[in-house]
């Protein structure tokens, strides 16, 4: 019961992936050095600064104060996992379009984070939208495109929810 | 290199088990927000890390009962923080749990886990002191339920026996209508810890309390200065003396964060903003004062 190399299975960007890891190891560590995604960017390493967000059983975490033998069983989606068929997700359209990004380090943990404020509240402010991009650091301070960004991918996630409905 | 093994126990008995077990120094995991960073820089270095969320008897649940809230061991700061019932009738519960670093924070961390973490400038302690909340604590030998004010007893250390655990934490119903808030300084919202942190809680029967963080070694109640307040608010000669009451109650340090002196004068600051406010949501809400 007691141990330190664990097998462990848990659904990543929708496919079961099963892997031993020593229990030591964090989400962010296993994913980038042991699964090859490195999308999911490491930065201050103590849970400040949001560059790895990923997004664990809907809600967003860092992934570098997480151990990974705690995702064992858990839905795990980080941002190789947005994009679908080869066409990117709205939110990573909108960070395109609205020029939010800039030197990219902070990005993939926006987008990740405001992934999961998209699907918990489609329609938000922009005070929700800053609160939830708050664990976010942006050393480029490239914010207000960030915000914008956010705010037209919601508008874009509306209309495709509008027409899905429709249809 | 850090190493400690793991376990992750399905029953509170395995779980007691294996903290009084063979490995020594073994650490409770619950949000792990604190506990990870800890390991990492070395101010904790458990041979065992023991997960608490597959526990069955324990739970992330929050739970409306008869004479109160009994918020589960495994609960959310995100799960508190939106909870209709707190935000309605505790808000100021609510509202320190979602100062509490970022979303991605509050999304792991516990509310039990910041109790046990034992900050002096644990968010959630001042809040729930208003409440005379307790905390009920398992044990192989059995369960017991402590007030939070004797369970933080000094800066990172609880009343906590070896091979004991947090269970859930009881807020018992406020007489209402009451109102309360909770307020604090801190340089950097979304990551910093509070400079100075006041909860104040006001009901229509003229009861005020206070509770005051980051200002002595544990957070704590200042009940002289409640007692002043108690006789009028509106008064402002009372008001004044109310408040520097809540002044000479505290014993901050200077320490990265702030000076002894600057914390001082944001004691009066935020406790006339956290009494105010307490006030005015007892109005929105109809009541009198």
């Amino acid at each position: 019961m007691v141990t330190d190399l664990i097998a462990i299975t848990f659904t990543l960007n929708g496919a079961t992936t099963s892997i031993d890891v020593s229990c030591t190891h964090t989400l962010a560590k296993v994913l980038r050095e042991r699964l090859g995604l490195m999308g999911t960017k490491v930065s201050c390493e103590q849970g400040e600064c949001g560059a790895c967000t990923v997004i664990v059983d809907g809600k967003a975490v860092n992934s570098c104060i997480v151990l990974a033998p705690e995702v064992d069983g858990c839905e795990v989606l980080t941002i190789e996992g947005l994009a679908r068929h080869g066409e990117l997700d709205p939110i990573q359209t909108a960070f395109i379009e609205e020029g939010a990004v800039q030197c990219g380090y902070c990005t993939a943990g926006m987008i990740m984070s405001a992934k999961a404020l998209l699907t918990e509240n489609p329609d938000p402010t922009d005070l929700e939208i800053r609160e939830a991009l708050a664990g976010n650091l942006c050393r480029c301070t490239g914010y207000q495109r960030i915000v914008q960004a956010v705010s037209s991918a919601a508008k874009k996630l509306q209309a495709i929810d509008a027409v899905a409905r429709k249809g | 290199m850090v190493t400690f093994q793991y376990a992750a126990p399905a029953t509170l008995n395995d779980a007691f088990s294996l903290l009084s077990g063979a490995v020594r120094d073994a650490a409770p995991l619950a949000g792990g927000t604190d506990l990870i960073n800890n390991i990492r820089t070395g101010a904790q270095s458990p041979k065992l890390v023991i997960l608490l969320r597959g526990i069955r008897e324990l739970s992330g649940a929050i739970e409306e009962k008869q004479e109160g809230v009994l918020i589960g061991a495994l609960a959310t700061l995100s799960e508190i923080a939106r909870h209709a019932c707190l935000r309605r009738d505790f808000p100021a519960i609510a509202e320190s749990a979602n100062l509490i670093g970022s979303k991605q924070i509050r999304n792991r961390a516990t509310m039990a886990g910041n109790l046990c973490n034992a900050s002096p400038a644990a968010d959630t302690v001042p809040a729930l002191l208003l409440y005379d909340a307790t905390v009920n604590i398992a044990g192989s030998k059995g369960r017991r339920s402590v007030p939070l004010a004797a369970f933080v007893r000094s800066p990172n250390q609880t009343c906590l026996a070896a091979g004991e655990i947090v269970e859930s934490v009881f807020v018992p119903y406020p007489a209402l209508p009451s109102s309360s808030c909770y307020v604090r300084f801190a340089r950097r919202e979304g990551a910093d810890l509070a400079i100075v942190g006041v909860a104040a809680f006001a009901s229509v029967t003229h009861e005020v309390r206070l509770a005051l963080g980051a200002v002595g070694p544990t957070a704590f109640r200042a009940y002289e200065a409640e007692n002043i307040l108690r006789q009028g608010v509106q008064d402002p000669a009372i008001w004044e003396r109310g408040l520097a009451q809540a002044v000479n109650a505290a014993a901050p340090i200077s320490d990265l964060r702030a000076s002894r002196e600057y914390r001082l004068a944001l004691i009066k600051v935020l406790t006339a903003e956290a009494v105010r406010c307490s006030l005015d949501r007892i109005r929105t809400r109809g009541g009198k004062w």
